[in-house]
């Protein structure tokens, strides 16, 4: 457990020192571009510019100036942004607030769906609605979400007038990008289900149920269900990092201001410092939602918690 | 038994539907009515009609030939993408399977980070750094897609040498050759192609939308992504521009994912999507 | 009041294949009734077409019926009344059986019909009671506990009282006692005997060991290749008058009385004092203590323990899968020969890549070797173990357990080794199956000269093979004598057990 924490711990330390150094790879005199982070300095030549530079350490040994600016953004100060001057985190906070609901949401509606589906596949397997589920699970994920997004708004925005086209500040708004989002998970959750309650299917518990005068469906939804929901848990806590910043293209569509579009506006914009900050503060995200939901995994688990080898 | 399996996969339609788009993207120069970046803005944004089977775009350019032209950049980017991903993923899965010990460590810590990490994001962060362009888009893409492969390529090479035929099989005197040739890369190569179908096809998508956010191909040159980004905002004069290019990458994508499923059956899996069933929880 | 458990006629097939022709048969209340048979036999089927739980791909026909009321065409609805309230089941491996997140009162409030949520007083005291009456102790404690929590003896008493839960009428057992070792088997044997008796259920007993239903079965009902072939009182079972497969069955548990061999001769391998410890800190459980003990040429050393006795790990130091944490285990002989030792394993399909053929699996020990010489090998050693060449061409899923074991041993012979290590190779097959491997063995021995180490918890086994007997308990070795001795002037208290318990469980030739 304690492994996975440090494992974690340096994936978002090595994350950061990849952003941090983006201002020294990037073309461009890297002293400028670290001060434009931290004030603006207009016109100033070149004497001037080289004062500040003594003055902010950043002829510093890089590792130093690595530790000093870790330790200002996690205590808030992610420097300025190099449009419009202000700080970097004004923009940043609200713009993470907005995707974690979105991806959590999605994902929300993406588990209840594919649990219903999963089940529904793996007890009729091999006939109808199994075949049918899994064909189109396999179709889901091959759609193209630029393709599909434009086509769905005007469909519903614009030939109906029944959704909102951009925004998320309604529940309507909400609606096409949290399906678009949710397709490819559906798709996966969905095989996991099925394959989880399949095996459960299989194994020798629903014998022995059966055997105690349980009923189709009691010995389905006791013993079954809960094992077959198993797997899903591992991957909610990857989807939902994936989530975090995958979002960028729904973003875009949709017109929401959340985290990819963020990222993706201060990259072809240039903007380094709002860049810097999204992603830093999106993997840390990442990291600590995939810790939490292994922590709770390991907590729920009873034979874990006791700590009884399995033999 | 070998050669009914791979009938069975090659003699499919998904399959018959990939060779054909292939080769008319190959052939694209050969067979498109028109040129593809002939402007005509007398016939701009027309719906399907004899003289464009597929209507024209914006600026009066043939989709039809577009979307074949078009194709040509699509499809290649994302097969050398897949092919590089499958490449490194699979020789670095079995040296850390094989080697075994802290090497075995800390690649899948190096795994784990990077499969924490959302994949566009690392691909915007590169393209940052380096620039948009073809180069850029393999690149960007390539470094984190080798790590579902890689996984996998591990797990099922590890869970293959610890079996205990694999014991037993040492205990008499096999060689490591013998192991490897034998017990794990049978066990291996299967798997890992169904993957590297679907990989490819999602590839393909995620490709699309960098060209899509503009940092992927750049003019003149152009692929379905561009196409779907130039279309847009014309779609409500025509949707055409939207449905041909889509329809387009699902369609590629949609059969590649059956052949990859296919794949599994043949070898006794159930769905090539299952990769929670594959790869083993660890800590 | 008598009740009867009447089957008529009943056939279980696969699409065409048939499974289990045209069983007839009878349960009485208060009589245990063996169904005995050999893998394959088709004796599972029997209780699953019974409860009605067969998988489906195979079609049942025929009548069944309990009390004169038909089973066979009652709704799947109705038999759930049927199902664990008048007649239940026991299983052999109770916790691949068990829900390893339910607690065991969980587990026997289900059994008892309770659907609702919430404790109640009346329930608490009839779990605790029921198991108090399989001997589990303190009830209230275990109750608590879940599956893995158990030991393997404690999980079948568990069983037993999900089994007993709702006072059924009748208990069908599939193979209870098939995977425990001795001393466990005979304790579950009595345990089950006396509650059958005591509540008057009627038992019907499935399992390949007709030895161990010996003493406790009232009739014996033989099965083979899904037909029933027999039926006797127990009485009867040694009789002459009885069909070829009963005999068959009962000859392969009957022990033989063999000269012990008593020539002493140079040590092939010998453990000075090895001790294994998987743990890191010094003072953990460790997996072996310090053990001495030497191998001759030609003997065939017995080893029993019970699980987690420290007896595979011992073998795996003498193969040299494992080094000794402390001590050291001697592979040589005549100055300075290494000896050649292989290891046979339990489970004849993990010891086999299923997707190799056999041939190909083999060559895994003579692959460097020119070809023509790889052929000329295979076909000996082939020969040696009694099996035909064209085997080889198969895969292991197509070949039985036995005939699996055989090719094992087969594949240790290639390398031409002293010391053949049979790590409860019986373990996992049938009786008579078992016997043709023991045979195989000790033919081996007189032909090669090859010397054994048999690892087992089936006491029957041991007797069988063994010129001398090593006992592990808790990770020590507890006693070491050659086989008379053992049997007769055991010191420690365990070994004692064990010889209790072989006369509890394993045939005693009955004159006549």
């Amino acid at each position: 457990m304690l492994r996975r924490v440090v494992g974690l711990g340096a994936a978002v330390l090595l994350s950061s020192f990849a952003v941090f150094l983006v201002p020294f790879v990037s073309p461009g005199d890297p002293v400028r571009s670290l001060l434009r982070a931290r004030m603006d300095f207009g016109e100033a030549d070149e004497a001037t510019v080289q004062a500040y530079a003594e003055q902010f350490g950043l002829h510093d040994p890089m590792l130093v100036q690595f530790g000093r600016w870790l330790g200002r953004f996690f205590s808030g100060d992610m420097g300025l942004s190099y449009i419009s001057g202000t700080p970097v985190a004004d923009q940043v906070l609200p713009a993470i607030g907005v995707t974690l609901s979105l991806a959590g949401t999605a994902l929300l509606v993406a588990m209840l769906i594919s649990v219903v589906l999963g089940v529904l596949s793996a007890t009729r397997a091999g006939q109808w609605p199994d075949r049918l589920i899994t064909s189109v699970t396999h179709a889901l994920i091959a759609i193209p979400e630029y393709a599909l997004a434009p086509l769905l708004v005007l469909l519903f925005a614009v030939r109906w007038s029944l959704l909102p086209s951009a925004g998320y500040d309604s529940p309507a708004s909400m609606v096409l990008p949290v399906f678009i989002l949710a397709l490819r998970p559906i798709s996966f959750f969905t095989v996991a289900v099925r394959s989880g309650v399949r095996q459960a299917l299989d194994s020798e518990h629903v014998l022995a149920a059966r055997a105690r005068g349980l009923s189709r469906t009691q010995a389905l939804a006791r013993h079954v269900v809960p094992h077959g929901l198993l797997p899903l848990w591992t991957m909610v806590g990857v989807w939902f990092a994936g989530l975090l910043g995958g979002s960028v293209i729904v973003e875009v569509i949709f017109a929401i201001p959340g985290m990819g579009r963020l990222i993706f506006d201060a990259i072809t914009d240039s903007d380094i410092p709002v860049a810097q900050g999204g992603v830093v503060v999106v993997v840390t995200c990442a990291v600590l939602v995939t810790g939490i939901i292994d922590l709770i995994h390991k907590l729920s688990d009873p034979n874990v918690r006791i700590g009884v080898k399995h033999g | 038994m070998a050669k009914k399996a791979v009938s069975k996969i090659l003699l499919s339609a998904p399959a018959f539907i990939l060779l054909a788009v292939v080769i008319l993207t190959i052939a694209a120069p050969l067979i498109s009515p028109y040129d593809p970046d002939a402007q005509s803005l007398a016939d701009r944004l027309q719906g399907p009609s004899a003289a464009h089977l597929l209507g024209t775009d914006a600026l009066g350019r043939d989709t039809l030939s577009r979307v074949l032209h078009g194709g040509q950049f699509s499809l290649s980017v994302a097969l050398i993408t897949t092919l590089f991903s499958l490449l490194v993923g699979t020789v670095l899965g079995l040296i850390s399977a094989l080697r075994g010990g802290w090497l075995d460590e800390i690649f899948l810590r190096i795994n784990d980070l990077l499969l924490a990490l959302p994949e566009i994001v690392i691909a915007l962060l590169i393209i940052a750094v380096m620039g948009p362009g073809f180069f850029t888009m393999v690149l960007s893409v390539g470094v984190v897609s080798w790590t579902p492969t890689a996984r996998l390529v591990r797990s099922m090479a590890a869970q293959a040498l610890s079996t205990h035929h694999v014991e037993a099989s040492e205990h008499v005197g096999a060689s490591r050759w013998f192991v490897l040739r034998h017990h794990v890369l049978p066990f291996v190569v299967g798997p890992v192609l169904a993957q590297a179908a679907l990989r490819f096809g999602l590839l393909l998508v995620l490709l699309g939308s960098l060209s899509y956010l503009g940092i992927g191909v750049q003019p003149p040159l152009s692929d379905w992504g561009s196409m779907l980004a130039d279309a847009q905002p014309h779609a409500i004069r025509s949707p055409w521009g939207l449905i041909a290019p889509g329809t387009a990458i699902f369609l590629v994508s949609f059969c590649v994912t059956l052949l990859g499923n296919r794949i599994t059956h043949v070898l006794g899996g159930e769905d090539v999507l299952d990769t929670a069933g594959k790869v083993e929880a660890h800590d | 009041m008598t009740k009867e458990l009447e089957f008529i006629d009943l056939s279980v097939s696969s699409g065409q294949k048939s499974l289990l022709s045209k069983a007839r048969g009878a349960l009485r209340s208060g009589e245990l009734v063996a169904v005995v048979g050999r893998s394959g036999s088709g004796k599972t089927l029997l209780t699953k077409a019974i409860m009605g739980l067969l998988p489906e791909q195979l079609q049942a026909t025929g009548q069944i019926s309990l009390d004169g009321q038909r089973l066979d065409q009652m709704s799947d609805k109705a038999m759930n009344q049927i199902r664990g309230q008048r007649i239940s089941m026991l299983f052999q491996q109770p916790k691949r059986v068990m829900n390893p997140r339910m607690t065991i009162r969980a587990h026997l409030l289900e059994a008892m019909g309770v659907r609702t949520w919430g404790k109640s007083k009346t329930h608490e005291a009839q779990v605790c009671a029921l198991l108090e009456e399989v001997g589990l102790s303190p009830a209230a404690q275990i109750a608590g506990m879940r599956p893995d929590q158990l030991s393997g003896g404690m999980a079948q008493r568990a069983m037993l009282a999900i089994a007993l839960a709702a006072d059924p009428e009748f208990i069908l057992a599939d193979e209870p006692t098939s995977s425990l070792d001795s001393i466990l088997k005979a304790e579950v044997l009595q345990l089950l005997r006396k509650k059958q008796q005591e509540r008057g259920v009627g038992v019907l007993f499935i399992t390949h060991d007709i030895a161990s239903i010996q003493h406790i079965a009232d009739r014996v009902v033989v099965i083979s290749d899904g037909q029933i072939v027999d039926q006797c009182p127990t009485a009867q079972l040694f009789s002459k008058d009885r069909h070829a497969k009963t005999r068959e069955l009962v000859e392969a548990s009957l022990p033989v009385l063999r000269a012990p061999r008593t020539e002493s001769s140079e040590p092939l391998l010998e453990a000075k004092e090895a001790s294994k410890n998987y743990t890191r800190k010094a003072k953990g459980p460790a997996a072996l203590q310090p053990t001495s003990l030497s191998l001759h040429s030609g003997q065939v050393l017995g080893v029993v323990g019970r699980s987690g006795s420290g007896k595979s790990t011992f073998a795996r130091l003498l193969a040299g899968l494992e080094v000794p944490t402390s001590g050291q285990i001697i592979n040589q002989h005549a100055g300075d020969v290494a000896t050649r030792v292989q290891i046979i394993a339990q489970e004849p399909y993990s010891s086999f890549d299923p997707r190799l053929d056999l041939r190909t699996s083999m060559s895994a020990a003579v692959h460097r070797l020119p070809a023509s010489e790889i052929t000329e090998r295979m076909s000996q050693v082939m020969a040696q173990v009694g099996l035909p060449e064209d085997l080889l061409e198969r895969r292991p899923g197509q070949c039985s357990g036995g005939q699996l074991q055989r090719l094992a041993i087969a594949r240790a012979l290639l390398t031409e080794p002293q010391v053949l290590i049979c790590d409860e190779s019986t373990s996992a097959l049938d009786s008579v199956a078992q016997r043709h491997i023991l045979d195989l063995l000790l033919e081996l021995r007189r032909t090669m000269g090859l010397s054994l180490v048999v690892i087992s918890h089936d006491m029957g086994v041991i007797r069988y093979v063994s010129d001398d007997v090593a006992v592990f308990y808790e990770s020590d070795l507890v006693e070491h004598r050659p086989l008379n001795d053992f049997l007769t002037n055991a010191e420690h208290q365990h070994s004692k057990d064990l010889v209790a318990a072989l006369d509890q469980t394993v045939a005693t030739s009955v004159a006549g």
